[in-house]
This record gives structure tokens, sequence and C-alpha cells, in this order.
């Protein structure tokens, strides 16, 4: 039992009076993606019109926190739905979450018996199924009262008949800093001197067409993948969950014999388990690149698959021979294949087994998926309903019922006892029941996937699904004492024909959902802003009334996305150019730090951004291996071109272990240990962002001295004889251009920032040439890069020599700009 | 931290550490700290205490044979007595399992440095849930892990480069102190981030001379500091203010080079401290022929080294751990054999945790708590005799080590239904079962029901006035806090993270 409203009583009317106004700037109308919030500054208040609370207002200030007590029960098929209650609540996961309940509080909040509200008496539990949920005094019952019928009687109030209240000022990027920052979140190339200037001569408009081509860019599908892998984890180091079967016919299928061993030795691990541990994310992918309606990544029949993939799927004859004499980079390459798999057939050793395969469901149906989210004969797959529910549903089951759990008081199913639900605490039991109702009958949608990661087999003829279970699932020839509830959605049964397509009918149903949406926006969000969506704050916390009202805007604006994303058929590139408009983006600088909740300004890199950030401020990944520093860029990926243009992220190295140790040191995931980033910096992880930096930009300076000027991306624009005392503006006017490139700050060759980083030049040079040191470290110089030389003197020094002490300074200048917290963070 | 008072750090810190222009200067200096330590051991996926520090007269195992031949207060824990018949032990595809230890040997050896906590509610039986709850004391509020706050309390005072070791699951750090993730390979080019270190001749040549470093270095973190408040925007100014705290720290990281080389060089000896080997002989080796002895004797080591090494040196102050490399605790199959099997490892691990540290000469520095993510149900589930499983349940155990410890003392307690005793406010060491058919319980005081006494966290005694309550895992938090120190030292971090059921202080540690 809790008390809200000891405190809400009292705080409700002000802070209602502080919502109103951040709630009034969005009308509900606009379309964020059609018509982003991309002011230069954001509104700012002011108006000497009293404020009025709408509908929505009253009902988030004085009744969200305590219908989160609520919502364990009268969330939508859940305990209370199945006890009869027609009551229901909604939580932030529904786009409009607000106006639902105010619609649901005007139906029974405004019924009155013996004077109180129907409403108020359940929570009093005067006649309700849950008992009482408060317990105050007469005087706060009034007073909750009160607002009660506030909130009644503003039901149909739209919030732009209200009046704006202050909230401070915003500045936000302008639209070449917006450009340049969006390019390196989106991993797409760095834009040109030429397009920046197009974007400040633009429009927003103009700005927003950019942002969306930036979509098409390589680096934008792995921040597609990286962003999925962050809550789906399939993409775990060790894939020895995997189905092992699945391996066999690659041990005895000719054409895949061919390909293996085409391929050369460090490209072996990439087509074995790399490929299955990747299905899922590489399925979202394609559904992405295609443009498909992002539905179907839980629903369609069709599967993504390469040409080692499709053996398990296709089987002899129906996968291409391969031509030898092609690019095996062919052989990689993902496409969607639309052939009904339930009609294919897999082989297993000599083909004596033939098992027929069942009908997809996009990622679910995946073994990475399966396995990844395994189950147990007693968790029966509730597990994976949590993680869906969470990811797609952008709901915490947990959060349905925060009260404690207690086992000790409940009575274990007796081994003994009768064969009746009574035995049966996960429908006995309401502090059970909350829960379980609502998870279970979603569980039922895998109920021919019992345990583990098997990929799911129909039987032919003649045979049992493994472990027996669909034929006994939640039928009434399982024991009731470990039955099921009966496999269902939204308290909607599951029809008896879909019971042998289970899965592809639940994946429908979640990608139907009207929650589905904004889930899909929250993973694009917390990617591309670099923070999760604000949760409801509690009244107990500091600067309550700011949080709750950020919580509000950001909810509306991430709403309304969702609500364009699912009106445009689902593409989820709008989304993109929604975030990236916003001031969740944009954001530079507030006047009132309290406005501030929710922007992702200033947040830290992935260490696949800085990898991607490497690539396109210093013109190079960062490449490391068990040698540190030299073996990369190997004669592999040389001979192979792009090979491996699909890399995860700019630390990949010939095996995936170092890569995956560089991930965690930079607060990455490994995907089954750590599975959470780290959002700040700590002195470790600043020391190896030196060492990336450091080897980085030695080989950037190597390579760029090694290339004509009109073929430069860092350097341009100076010359290895150019040095201090003869030529400080050249050098300046190159420093400016890195303070943009790296930092995003435009800082003039005469400002005192250029001068400072000058004077790091300055010094190394001179400390330099003093001790005659025109050594180069080896492991800078690359001769297999830069060949292409503009003249003599940058042979000379490229070969191995630093002629005119230049490129120790300018390594020292990289060094500190890539080693900034600007170019770590953005 | 607001940016004077950053600003101030920094210059205090600056006269006595930026004025060095060695790097090896630097390096020597974290070694000054002469703090505690701090390290938290997750038993992951729920380990069953009846078979470690909560055992059961009576208890049957999965085929429906006794557990143990007796049950009894050995070394001052409740425990199985006899002839060790509970054996925890690897359990090979192959061969013959490998014999790690026991209950009655491990607490034999070990009881004098041990305090046990038993009848511990984690109120919540998800293993998400619970890893959260043992590691911040919150089941629902994501507050900094312990280890962190602990490292964040001493940062103040040192500026340690790898202040909190990450492993395990949750590491939430709440800002109070940097992440540090710390693998072997990686690491030794990243301590000494400069000289693009190999062990390779060819590749010696630092790219950078130590006077560009420091130039670089100063330059950056000035201009760290002056981007501090200039935006107003909340996650701005809370990432910066990591970073700059991370330019104060980075430069002593060369030093965490010095205890991994050790680290590394003593994990690769195989060397075991004589106190380990004396306990079990012949199961643990590095040379033999056994190759599952052998494994067991890396994967004991590895690990445990470096982070004992990184606090030797001092480059450290707190860490995580998870020490699962045995197989899973999580035994819903199986479960006495993967019980047997996990906790071997566990043990095999604290044993040379304890032994190394008596050898390094840190013990009575070093505090260390090993909880899992909550407890397993005292019955069995699923058919088929020593393949059943067992269930998740909200009570369990911890074991503490250490000189906030008190040792050879267990407070809490449980009964045979594996429900928790009520502990009195005032003395933690009395408690109060919830049913009982001799003596006091809550159900006969109260004339309840057994149900309904169990349902009670907090009760009066009607004769003393006492007030007893269910020891949560957020007690036992709050207990460690303050024990260790972090109440103390940061006040504010009580108060910003603050635990639930804070109204009363139970003062298990």
């Amino acid at each position: 039992m809790r008390v809200y409203f000891s405190t809400l009583a009292i705080a409700a009317p002000l802070v209602i009076a502080g919502l109103v106004a951040a709630c009034s700037a969005d009308d509900g109308s606009a379309d964020p993606i059609a018509n982003p919030p991309t002011q230069g500054k954001a509104p700012t208040a002011g108006s000497d019109a009293a404020p009025c609370a709408s509908a929505e207002d009253t009902v988030l200030a004085a009744f969200a926190v305590p219908l989160q007590e609520c919502k364990g029960c009268h969330a939508r098929g859940g305990l209370a739905q199945l006890r009869g209650s027609q009551y229901v609540v909604y939580d932030e996961a529904y786009p409009g979450f607000l106006a639902k309940n105010a619609a649901g509080l005007a139906t029974y909040g405004g019924k009155l018996e013996e004077g109180t509200s129907v409403l108020l008496r359940k929570a009093q539990g005067i006649g309700h199924g849950g008992g009482k949920i408060f317990d105050v005094s007469v005087e706060e019952e009034r007073a909750r009262y009160d607002i009660l019928a506030a909130a009644v009687a503003a039901t149909g109030t739209t919030k732009t008949e209200c009046a704006p209240a202050p909230q401070g000022t915003t500045l936000l990027l302008d639209r070449e800093e917006t450009l340049r920052k969006a390019a390196i979140v989106l991993g797409a190339p760095f834009p040109s001197e030429s397009e920046f200037a197009a974007a400040s001569a633009g429009t927003d408009e103009q700005l927003a067409a950019r942002v969306l081509a930036f979509t098409n860019a390589e680096g934008f599908y792995e921040l597609v993948r990286e962003m999925w892998n962050d809550v789906l984890l399939t993409d775990s180091a060790g894939g020895s969950g995997l189905d092992p079967s699945l391996y066999a016919p690659w041990k005895t299928d000719p054409t895949t014999q061919k390909r293996v061993k085409a391929l050369p030795a460090e490209g072996l691990p990439y087509p074995r388990m790399t490929a299955f541990r990747q299905e899922p994310l590489r399925y979202i992918e394609q559904v992405v690149r295609e443009n498909r309606p992002f539905s179907e990544i839980l629903s369609t029949n069709q599967v993504v698959v390469n040409d080692f993939t499709a053996t398990a799927y296709f089987g002899k004859g129906l996968v291409p021979e391969p031509d030898l004499n092609q690019n095996p980079s062919a052989w990689m390459t993902w496409r969607m294949d639309t052939r009904p798999t339930e009609q294919s057939f897999r082989m297993y050793g000599s083909g004596a087994e033939r098992t027929t395969m069942p009908k997809s469901a996009g990622i679910l149906t995946t073994q990475a998926f399966l396995d990844a989210w395994s189950t147990t004969s007693t968790n029966r797959s509730r597990n994976r309903i949590r993680g869906l529910y969470d990811i797609f549903l952008g709901t915490s089951i947990f959060g349905l019922a925060e009260r404690p759990i207690d086992s000790t008081v409940i009575d274990p199913p007796d081994p003994n006892g009768p064969d009746d639900i009574s035995n049966n605490p996960m429908q006995s039991n309401n502090a059970c029941t909350v829960c379980h109702a609502v998870m279970d009958p979603l569980a039922g949608g895998f109920r021919n996937h019992p345990v583990g990661p098997y990929l799911p087999l129909r039987p032919d003829p003649g045979t049992q699904f493994p472990m027996n279970w669909a034929t006994t699932y939640d039928q009434p020839n399982e024991p009731a004492v470990t039955r099921m509830l009966p496999a269902g959605y939204d308290g909607v049964p599951m029809p008896e024909s879909e019971r042998a397509v289970a899965l592809p009918w639940l994946g429908a149903k979640i990608a139907s959902d009207p929650r589905f949406p904004q889930a899909v926006v929250r993973v694009f969000f917390r990617a591309i802003i670099g923070r999760d969506l604000l949760a409801l704050p509690q009244p107990s916390e500091v600067d309550y009334p700011a949080k709750l009202r950020a919580f509000a805007q950001q909810r509306a604006f991430v709403g309304s996305v969702a609500e364009s994303f699912a009106r445009g058929g689902m593409n989820v590139r709008p989304i993109v150019t929604a975030l990236v408009m916003s001031p969740y983006f944009r954001a530079k600088s507030v006047s009132d730090a309290a406005s501030s909740y929710g922007f992702g300004t200033g947040r830290l890199l992935t260490p696949e951004m800085l990898g991607r950030k490497y690539r396109v401020t210093l013109g190079r990944y960062f490449y490391a291996s068990g040698d540190p520093g030299f073996v990369n860029e190997s004669s592999f990926v040389l001979d192979y071109g792009d090979f491996f243009q699909h890399a995860k992220d700019g630390f990949r190295v010939q095996g995936m272990k170092s890569d995956a140790a560089w991930r965690l040191v930079l607060g990455g995931i490994d995907s089954v240990n750590a599975t959470k980033r780290v959002d700040a910096m700590s002195a470790f992880m600043l020391a190896a962002n030196e060492y990336t930096a450091t080897l980085t930009a030695c080989r950037a300076v190597s390579a760029e001295f090694g290339r004509p000027l009109e073929k430069r991306s860092v350097l341009r624009d100076v010359r290895p004889d150019m040095v201090p005392g003869t030529h400080d503006a050249e050098l300046k006017r190159a420093i400016s251009a890195l303070h943009f490139r790296f930092l995003g700050t435009r800082d003039a060759p005469a400002s005192a920032e250029v001068a400072e980083t000058f004077a790091i030049f300055q010094a190394s040079y001179n400390e330099r040439k003093a001790a005659q040191d025109k050594k180069l470290p080896a492991v800078c110089v690359r001769p297999d890069l830069g060949t292409d030389y503009d003249d003599l003197t940058t042979k000379f020094a490229v070969a191995g020599n630093d002629a005119f002490y230049t490129q120790g300074a300018w390594r020292s200048v990289l060094t500190l700009l890539a080693t900034d917290y600007r170019f770590t963070h953005e | 931290m607001n940016r004077r008072r950053f600003l101030q750090m920094g210059a205090l810190a600056g006269a006595s550490l930026f004025g060095l222009r060695s790097r090896e200067a630097l390096a020597a200096d974290p070694s000054a700290y002469g703090g505690q330590f701090f390290l938290q051991i997750q038993a992951r996926g729920a380990w069953d205490v009846t078979f470690l520090c909560d055992g059961k007269r009576g208890k049957l195992n999965a085929s429906g044979a006794p557990l143990f031949s007796a049950v009894s207060q050995r070394s001052g824990y409740v425990t199985q007595a006899g002839n060790d018949p509970l054996l925890f032990q690897t359990n090979p595809p192959t061969g013959s399992p490998l014999v790690l230890d026991s209950p009655g040997r491990f607490f034999d050896d070990f009881a004098d440095r041990l305090l046990v906590v038993n009848g511990l509610d984690f109120e919540t039986n998800n293993h998400s849930s619970g890893i959260q709850a043992s590691s911040c004391g919150d089941r629902i509020g994501e507050l900094p892990t312990l280890a962190a706050l602990f490292a964040g309390a001493n940062e103040t005072r040192r500026q340690a480069p790898v202040a909190f070791l990450a492993g395990g699951q949750y590491n939430v750090t709440g800002d109070v102190v940097g992440v540090s993730r710390v693998f072997g390979g990686v690491t030794a080019a990243v301590a000494d981030p400069y000289s693009l270190g190999s062990a390779s001749a060819q590749y010696t040549k630092d790219s950078l001379s130590a006077s560009e470093v420091d130039r670089i270095r100063e330059l950056r973190r000035k201009r760290a500091e002056a981007l501090v408040g200039g935006t107003r925007i909340e996650n701005k100014e809370r990432t910066l203010s990591t970073f700059v705290s991370a330019t104060r720290g980075n430069q002593y990281v060369v030093a965490v080079k010095r205890a991994l080389d050790l680290a590394g060089a003593h994990s690769e000896s195989g060397a075991l401290p004589p106190a380990f080997v004396k306990v079990a002989p012949g199961t643990f080796t590095r040379t033999g022929a056994n190759a599952v002895a052998k494994q067991v004797t890396a994967s004991v080591t590895n690990g445990l080294e470096t982070i004992l090494q990184c606090f030797k040196a001092g480059v450290a102050v707190s860490a995580n751990f998870e020490a699962n490399q045995f197989g899973t605790f999580d035994s819903h199959g199986g479960h006495d054999t993967l019980q047997k099997t996990a906790m071997g490892g566990l043990l095999a691990h604290l044993r040379y945790l304890f032994t190394r540290a008596d050898e390094l000469g840190i013990s009575h520095r070093l505090n260390v708590l090993v909880i899992s993510d909550f407890g397993r149900t005292p019955y069995y589930v699923g058919s088929g005799g020593s393949e059943r499983g067992t269930e998740h349940w909200n009570i369990g155990s911890a074991m503490l080590a250490g000189p906030i410890a008190a040792a050879r003392r267990s407070v809490g307690a449980t009964d045979d239904r594996l429900r928790a005793h009520l502990v009195s406010v005032k003395d933690p060491t009395k408690t109060l079962p919830v049913d009982s058919t001799t003596g006091e319980s809550v159900a006969s005081l109260a004339k309840v029901s057994p149900n309904a006494a169990a349902a009670l966290k907090e009760f009066t005694h009607p004769g003393t006035g006492d007030i007893y309550v269910r020891p949560r895992v957020s007690h036992l938090h709050r207990s460690m806090r303050k024990a260790l120190g972090i109440i103390a030292e940061r006040p504010d971090f009580d108060v910003k993270f603050r635990l639930p059921y804070d109204k009363h202080d139970l003062k298990l540690v």
C-alpha cells in the first residue's frame, strides 16, 4: 500500500500549472516527421494568460504515479481483465497514454456512489478485487476527489486552449553543425565543403532531406545492426548454443565445401558461426535496406540468407553453385529470400533424414534469437516474452508488479495435491497472476519452440515435436499443476487453426500492437540521441516538476514520431530525420538546466561510432591485432577489397576476439556478460582512446603526406615542408579546418583556440628540430599505402624520415584533437 | 561536482602530480594508497545455500536420499557434518570427477575470516532483478553497485586509475566513478598508450615524446575544464564531469601495466599458495597430466590474480567479479550435479583469493562480499530422480570476509522450509521464527496462522517491545555502506542513492 496523494494533493495544482505549456507547444496535430521541430530557438515562454489544465496535464500531474500502482492488474490483457473488469490503465508505452487514461478516469471516476467517485472507493478497497490501494485522511481524500473532478471536467479540453508557461531558451546547432554531427553519428561520409555551404544557405527542409540521404550509407546499416543488437543481444561472441545440426550440411554439402575451400584462412570464422549469429541483425538490416515495412521483422514468412546460411534453409539444389572465379565477398552478401521455408527442406548427413521447415516469423524463428533468449522446461519461454515485451512493446513486465515477490508465502505446487488450478500458483495466486496473466498467453506463441535454441522443426507426418510439447501445451491433457494459460494476446485466444504456426501468429500480433511503433522509435532514439527515454519521475525526486514536464514533452514527441512512422508504412528512415532535427539531438545550450532533461548532447560515442569517426576524421579505422599496431589492414583485406565491408565496427581485426576486447575496454558490450553500454568516460577508457588516437594519427600523417593534395582528406592544403615561422598562416588555416572536422567548433585561424593547438604543433616542431630527430616510428610507416606521392620530398618523408620535423608535430596535433572531449563525445 | 570544486581538486592534484615529468615517476604514486579494498563475487544463477552455509537437517537430495549424514554447527556455521558426504566436484565429460572442495573443509579452513548472513530476502525471483538487488541493494531503482560507491567514495582522496574494475552483469556507477574493464592483451597497450607498445623491438619507439604527451594532456584537461558549465545541458555536464576526472587519473594508467605484468607472470607460472595446495593436494596443478586439473587451476588464477595485483599496486580500489567459470548455479534440471560443480568452482576461487591475498600481504585490507542472485526452492521440481531441478526462491544468503566482517559469526536464520526468521533491530543476532512448534514465534506471539505470520515483514514483540524485521538485501547494503566507510566519507551518496526500507537499520555487518 502506498501513499502518493498526500504529497500530490498539495503539489499537483502547481505541477499542473507548470506542465501546461510544456505540452501546449505540441497541439497533437503536427507531424514531426513531415514537420520536425527545428526552430533555431525553442519556444520561449511567456504569456500573461492564466494557465489552464487539459485532461492530459491533470492526469499526468495527479495520476501518472498512482496509476502505476493500478496498471499491474489493470493492464490490457492483465489480471483485472481476466477477472472481468473493464477498467484499463495505459502506461507510457502507448502513444497518447495520458488521453487514454483521462478517458478512463472520466468514465469511471465520474460515477458516484455515496457521494464519492467509484474509482476512489475502489482505491480504498471498497468492492475492489485488488483490495485497498491508498490509505489517506478525509482531507486528503477530499483533495484527491477535487483533482479527479477537475480531470473529469477537463476531459475534452485540448492543449491549444491553454497558455504557455515559462521554460527558458534552447539554442540549437546550426545547419552546418547539425549536418556534421548527423554524418558522424549516422556513419555517413564526412560532408564536403560544398555540402556544408549548401546546408548553411539552405532550409531546414533541405537539411532534413540530406540527413535522410545519410541513411543510405553503409555506416548507417552498421548502426542499425548495432542498435538492435543492443536490445536483442544476439551477436554474442560464442554462438556455441546454436544447433549443431545446422552445420552438418556444411560438412557434406559439396557446394558449401567449394566455397569454404576457396576462402582464405582469415575468412573462415566469418561464414561459419558468425553468419548464423548475425542472422537476426542482417534480417533487420535487409528490411531497412529494402524499405520494407518494419513490422516484417516479426511477422514475415521469409528468410534473410547468404550463400552459406541458405544451405540450412534450402538444402541441396536450391542454393546456387559457386562461381569460384567470383569474389568470395559475393557469397557473404545477405539477401531476402521469399521462398516459403515450410515448403523447403534441409538435408542431414547423407540426406537420409529429411525434415520440413516451419513457417518463418521474421527474426523470431532464427537460431540466434532462440539461442540468446533460450528457455527451460519450467520457464516455458516466459523469459522470451519478457524480452519481447521490453524490446517491441516498450513495457517492462517487472513494472507491472513492483511489489516484492515473496515465494515463502506462496504455497508451492504439491506433487501429491489435487490436479487442478488451485495447485497452480501461477494461476491461482494473485501475487503471481498479476504478471503471468499478461506474460503466459504470449508465451504460448513459442509453444513449438520449447527449450534452447533449436531451430523449430515442423514434423514430418508421423513424427512429433521435440519434447512433445506442442501436443500438450495448454491442452487438457497437460497436468493442471503445470498447465499454462491458453495461448493468446491481449485477452484474445489464439485460434485453434494457428497452433501449428503459433510464432508467426504471435509475431504478427506484436507487430500490429499500438505500442510497437513507439518501441521501435525508442530503439532508434537510444542509438541516435544516445540516451534512453525518460522514465516517469517519482515525486520524491529532486526537480520533480521539471522532470515531469520533460517526461511529458518527450513522450508527446516520441508518440507523434511513432504515429507518423505507423502511418507512413513503417519505413524507419523518416524516424532518423525526425530525431536528428529535434532538440534532443540538436540542443547546443539551454538557459535553464532544468529544461534539458532528456537531451542527448554530450553523449559518449560508442566504440563502434568512435571507429567510424576515426575513419571520417583521420581517414582510417584503428586496427589492432595480437601484435599491436602493425598487422592490420592485412593483405587479405587488400586482396579482397570490400570483403569485410560489413565489418561490425572500426576495431575489427583478423580475430573477433581482439575486437571484442577493445569494444569492452571502450565501454561496449559483448551481448552476454556486458549487456549495457558504459555512457561516461573513465581514466582507463581515456587511456585506451589515447592509444588508438596516437596510433591512428601516426599512420594518418604518413599516409596523408603520401598522397597528392587533391586526394587527401585530413591534412589538406599543407605540405610536410610547411614549418612554423614561415608558414604560420597556412598551418593555422589547416588547424582551423581540423577543429571543425574533429571537434565541431568553428574556430577562426586567428582564434585563441587555434593558437593553442598551433602552440602544440610549434613546440613539437622546435623540440624535434633541436634534437635533429627525423626518425619515424616504423609502425606509422605504411609502404603499402601512400605510394602515390606528389613529389620526391614527400616520398622521402614517407619512406621513413621526418625530413622537416613536421610529421611528429602533426601527430601531436591530431592526437590532441582525437582525444578531446568534443571528439569522443557529440 | 561543480566546476569550482573540481578545479580545486585539479589544482591540488597538479601540485603533486602534474609537475612530475617522468611517466615512471607518476607510476609509482598510486601505490601510496593505503586504504581498504572491496571485492564483490557473484555466484551467478542463484546458489542453493543449503549446500553451503544454511544446511538443513533431514534434507533429501533429488533422488530422495539424505543429502547429509547430519547437520551440525561445524566451524560456527550450519552445514553438514560427518565425513564430508557432500563433495563439490567437477563433472568432466570423460574421466573421473575431480573433487574440488566440500563445505566442511572450506569452513574448517576459513571460518576465522567469514561472516555468514542467512535468511536474506532479495524480494525477487528474477535473475536480472536479483543480480541488481545483490549488487546495489535495490531490485527496482538502478543504484550504483556497492563496489562503485566504495571506489567513488575513495576517489575523493585518491586518483586510482582503474579505481573500479567492472565484471559480471551489473556495473552501474551513478557516475561516482568511471568503469574500467581490464583485459590482458589490450591492457598492455593501453597502459602505456603513447609507446605504441609491442614486445617486438622493431616497434618500441614512442610515437610522441614525454614532453609532447605532457603538453597534450595538459591542454586537453584545460579545455575540458573550460567547457564545464558552458551549456547547462544536464547530460553534457554529467559526461564532462566524468571526462575531467578521467583526465586526472589517466596518467597513472601506466602503473596498471606493472600490476598486470606481475599478474600475468604469476598466472603463467601456475604457482599456487602453499596454504591453498595443502587443502586439496593433487587437485590443482598447472603441470600435471590431469587436463581438468590444469583447466581448473588456470581458471581460478587468471581472473583473481589481476584484481589482487591491481589492489596490491594501489591502482584499483574495488572490483566486481563473477565466479561462474565452472558452470551455472541455475539448476532447473540436474540440480545436485550442477550445484556441486558450480559450488566447487566458487570455493576454489575463494580459496585462491584468501590464500593469495595472504601471500601478497593485503588480507587485512581486503573486504569481500560473496552473494548470489537469490536462493533456490527448498523442494525439487520435475521428474527423473537425479535430473530433478529447483526453482527460484527469494530467500538466500551472503558471506563476507575482511576487516569489516566479524569472523566466525552468522546472523539471520531460516526454518526448514527456508522461510526467513525475523531479526531484532536492536540486536541482529537475535532471531524470531515465523512459525515454530517449540518456543516463541511470530505465529504464536501474534496468535495468527503460520501463513499470516510468514507474510509479516515487521513485528513488535508484545513482551519486550523489540522490533523484529525480515532482513532484506537492502539492509545488508546499508549496513555495508556504513561498515565500509562510504556514508562517513560521502554522506551525499546515501541521500542521492537512497536504499529502500531504511526506516530500520540492521547492523548485519
